[in-house]
């Protein structure tokens, strides 16, 4: 018995590692992911797998592309001020935005009716009931009256409650078939979730007028799997790809597995965790797999929140000397590969306002002897210990993040290292995202450092999370993710200034200054960028990460298997 | 015996109405709500918009009020709407309970099939080399992790030898099978599930048979039939396993109550679509209506199966009896 143990012990590395060498071809790609799904409806769909498998079946108004430049998707042309289809002018003494937009052509629902203007009126009004509960409604809301035109529905006109510049990014901005959908919006629209609960997505989901996309839903089964086939009326170029099966597979753990077995042929950025996808990376390699693994740098920012109500926190000299005793190159090389790329502040380097010029922003280096310094200049010196100390307090904080995510109790450890080595204790509390997301950081409860990401866009302006009056706070509700509680009236100012700022080039100074001013005063220390992941087989040609919220498959249609 | 099942079936229904409103309770009192989450993670969603989405889930009402809608809703056989899927309840429920029965089912048939009479073999051949070799394998199949054992089944069935898949509950993107074709591809994926959670179930049953067997067997009774020249599978069937099955009608019967309740680890790890994934998403979601229907079947059925037990020890022992 034991022998057999022993062999099926030493067999086990031998199974783990059996070669990936299927090729699949356009007939079937089966595609792996580990979150859940809900009702393909794009106005009330919450969930990223959601939106990540509607982006093959729908096409929005405008979009970002993996360059991180707007493109017109179901639309003739992008609106801007500059090529005269957004015009500004002033009513009643407030500055307002009208924008004309032309569908194309061949626009049309997978049933063969034009996506027209009336689509999008009926989606706007839709999205604004009271009764449904979609997300964030500001993409939206900002849009006070659509005016189609009844000589050519295709075209229409929008009319912005207020001029701000990022008026035409409308990527989220939603639209459902209204020759399908309204009836059912006339008839249950008036009661809480009338409409959500008796829409044709829910059901009837396979139905081909509810997509206009390249592909439309042949079979969906939630928590299981969706199968999609080439939609015949779509306006651009026909997909290569037969069919595309996208599975649920919630364990990360078996995805290799089922990628190794054939179940899948690719796993979506829904899938891997860095980790798991540097160890997958150097396996393939070494076996000379048909498989890759594909990292591309995001927007998602990894982060401290400093409490600055916090009496040692409040000390700038201390917050610098934190940033400057630790080394994000060695961190993220260490614990990453260099996968993941160190961060200078909240904009990523794939977003048009990044910048590392020392002129304008604060660039920390790595400097152990300048922290040592700065803390001393503080008045915190060190002890017999190990650790410094002023007026008999030893200078300590504590650091919290979600329990359970093992690379975020890595960095933690690190941390705790390399600040030992300048006089500073951290003690580690963690919390389950649940408690962490919905009380401590919320309610910004944490007493020193939280550690988490913020998930953005490019381009974003940073009101909800630097603007003194997004400070969580029991008047206000808790609203705002200021939660390092950072006040600075010149950052106020910058921001009200950059939501009326046209000029692009005006705009991005601005946007230099806040960042000047908020890597100056530190309220927050600056981590990684983290990477999007993804697992394709090396003969899927045209398939290209964005490193943003909207993913490859809005270009899905470019994808063939060679 | 007819007063006592209408006795116990009206306090089933008063415990269920308590124990759904604990339920509730204790789903209401945890810290945080996925509305909460979203903002934390999305700087453009507003607190504007978590407060219109907790009125339109009502969840700007207190506690008791909620619960009583959901009640009244219950009663008046509306299942309700899920919010994290956006459809109906039953719709997402009704399938996946569905699949957790036939999983857990067929796991627990086999496995009372299998391990009854290895434990009685067992017990009649005590301290034997098969004895010996069916304790092991029982000890290893009640201590080895269910996580591990599913990966290396996977890794061996699927990966390796590729006779059964890695995961799912059936093949997908394929024409529609009907008839033989899918029941046949339905047994393709429930194998290595239903062979994870056996391998437990079995390593149970057979101690439990094996000790109660070895009790009985040991009785003056059991002495005296041999004594009066009664056949040994006569003894063994009709005297010794008759006896000592109240203990394990005990087992069975708690088997029994989870059957809806879902192997979370082994649906998980296979990609197979039952309940239990979909109950902790539902806690952690604060999706009441999925989450609630199944706390009260399974409260329900452990209440049932409670009943159930409790009749049949009445009927495999003349000296039980209920007033």
């Amino acid at each position: 018995m034991k022998n057999y143990l022993l062999i099926l012990l030493m067999m086990f590395p031998l199974l783990s590692h059996s070669a990936i060498s299927r090729k699949p071809s356009n007939n079937v790609l089966k595609i792996g992911m580990t979150q859940e799904f809900e009702n393909m409806n794009p106005i009330i769909k919450q969930m990223m797998a959601t939106s990540y498998i509607y982006e093959m079946v729908g096409r929005t108004l405008v979009v970002l592309d993996e360059k991180g430049k707007w493109i017109p998707q179901l639309v003739k042309k992008y609106p801007t001020l500059e090529n005269g289809l957004a015009k500004m002018y002033t009513e009643k003494g407030v500055k307002k935005i009208k924008v004309q937009w032309e569908m194309k052509d061949l626009a049309s629902w997978g049933d063969g009716t034009p996506v027209t203007g009336y689509d999008v009126e009926f989606s706007h009004k839709i999205a604004l009931s009271k009764n449904i509960s979609v997300g964030e409604t500001e993409v939206y809301a900002q849009v006070e009256k659509i005016i189609v035109d009844k000589k050519n529905p295709k075209k229409f006109t929008f009319i912005y409650e207020k001029a701000k510049w990022s008026f035409n990014q409308l990527a989220t901005f939603q639209i459902v078939p209204k020759h399908l959908e309204s009836a059912v919006f006339d008839k249950f629209g008036k009661d809480k979730e009338g409409y959500s609960k008796n829409s044709i997505y829910s059901v009837n989901p396979t139905h081909p007028g509810l997509y206009n996309g390249p592909y439309k839903i042949q079979e969906i089964k939630l928590g299981s799997h969706v199968t999609l086939v080439p939609n015949p009326t779509f306006y651009g170029k026909a997909p290569k790809i037969q069919k595309i099966i996208l599975k649920l597979i919630p364990n990360t753990g078996t995805l290799e597995a089922n990628l190794r077995s054939g179940n899948i042929d690719m796993i979506s950025i829904l899938g891997l965790t860095l980790d798991q996808a540097i160890s997958l990376d150097k396996k393939l390699k070494k076996e000379k797999s048909s498989h890759r693994v594909n990292f591309k740098q995001g927007l998602i920012y990894e982060h401290i929140d400093l409490q600055l109500s916090n009496p040692i926190l409040k000390d700038i000299n201390v917050r610098k000397a934190l940033v400057h005793s630790i080394n994000r190159q060695k961190l993220t090389q260490a614990l990453f590969e260099g996968k993941q790329t160190p961060a200078l502040h909240n904009v990523a380097p794939i977003d048009t306002w990044f910048t590392k010029d020392p002129k304008k922003v604060v660039v920390y280096k790595y400097s152990r002897r300048k922290a040592k310094k700065l803390l001393d200049k503080a008045g915190w010196k060190m002890g017999k210990d190990g650790y410094r100390h002023k007026d008999g307090k030893k200078l300590g904080f504590q650091l919290m993040t979600t329990s359970g995510n093992k690379l975020r109790e890595l960095v933690e450890v690190y941390l705790q290292e390399e600040w030992k080595k300048i006089g500073v204790e951290i003690s580690i509390k963690n919390e389950p995202p649940r408690v962490y997301f919905g009380e401590t950081v919320k309610k910004s409860k944490f007493p020193a450092m939280a550690m988490f990401a913020w998930i953005s866009s490019p381009e974003n302006t940073p009101r909800s999370t630097f603007h003194s009056k997004s400070i969580p706070t029991d008047k206000n509700g808790y609203s705002g993710q200021n939660a390092p509680r950072w006040k600075n009236k010149s950052v106020d100012k910058l921001i009200d200034e950059i939501d009326v700022t046209f000029d692009s080039d005006k705009r991005k100074e601005l946007v230099h200054k806040v960042l000047y001013h908020y890597t100056n005063e530190v309220p927050v220390i600056p981590l990684y960028y983290r990477s999007d992941i993804s697992v394709t087989p090396k003969n899927l040609v045209g398939y290209k990460l964005t490193g943003h919220q909207f993913s490859s498959g809005n270009h899905v249609e470019g994808w063939e298997l060679k | 015996m007819g007063n006592y099942i209408t006795r116990r079936l009206f306090q089933m229904v008063l415990v269920l109405i308590l124990l759904s409103f604990v339920c509730y309770g204790l789903m209401s009192l945890m810290p945080g709500d996925p509305l909460d989450i979203m903002i934390s993670s999305n700087p453009k969603i507003t607190s504007e918009d978590i407060v219109r989405l907790k009125a339109v889930y009502g969840l700007d009402q207190p506690m008791y009020m909620r619960y009583w809608a959901w009640l009244t809703d219950i009663l008046s056989g509306d299942f309700g709407y899920s919010r994290t899927y956006k459809v109906p309840t039953t719709t997402i429920l009704v399938p996946r309970l569905f699949n957790t029965f036939v999983l857990t089912m067929t796991a627990l048939i086999l496995s009372l099939m299998i391990s009854i009479p290895i434990g009685i073999i067992s017990a009649l051949k005590k301290g034997s080399k098969f004895d010996y070799f069916t304790n092991l394998l029982a000890f290893a199949g009640i201590s080895i992790p269910s996580f591990f054992l599913a990966i290396i089944l996977i890794i061996i069935f699927a990966v390796w030898l590729e006779w059964f898949p890695a995961g799912g509950t059936e093949s997908v993107g394929e024409a529609s099978l009907t008839g033989m074709a899918y029941a046949k591809d339905r047994i393709h994926y429930l194998v290595l599930p239903v062979v994870s959670l056996m391998v437990l179930q079995i390593g149970t049953f057979v101690r439990y048979t094996r000790s109660a067997m070895m009790e009985v067997l040991g009785q003056d009774y059991i002495r005296t039939a041999r004594a009066k020249g009664i056949k040994q599978n006569k003894i063994v069937y009709l005297h010794a396993l008759k006896n000592a099955l109240i203990p394990l009608i005990t087992v069975i019967s708690i088997s029994f109550s989870f059957i809806f309740s879902g192997a979370i680890i082994t649906e998980t790890i296979f990609a197979y679509q039952g309940v239990g994934r979909l109950v902790y998403d539902s806690i952690m979601g604060n999706d009441y209506n999925v989450a609630m229907i199944a706390f009260i079947i399974s409260i329900a059925m452990v209440l049932i199966m409670n009943l159930v037990a409790d009749i049949l020890y009445a009927v495999v022992d003349p000296r039980i009896s209920y007033k």
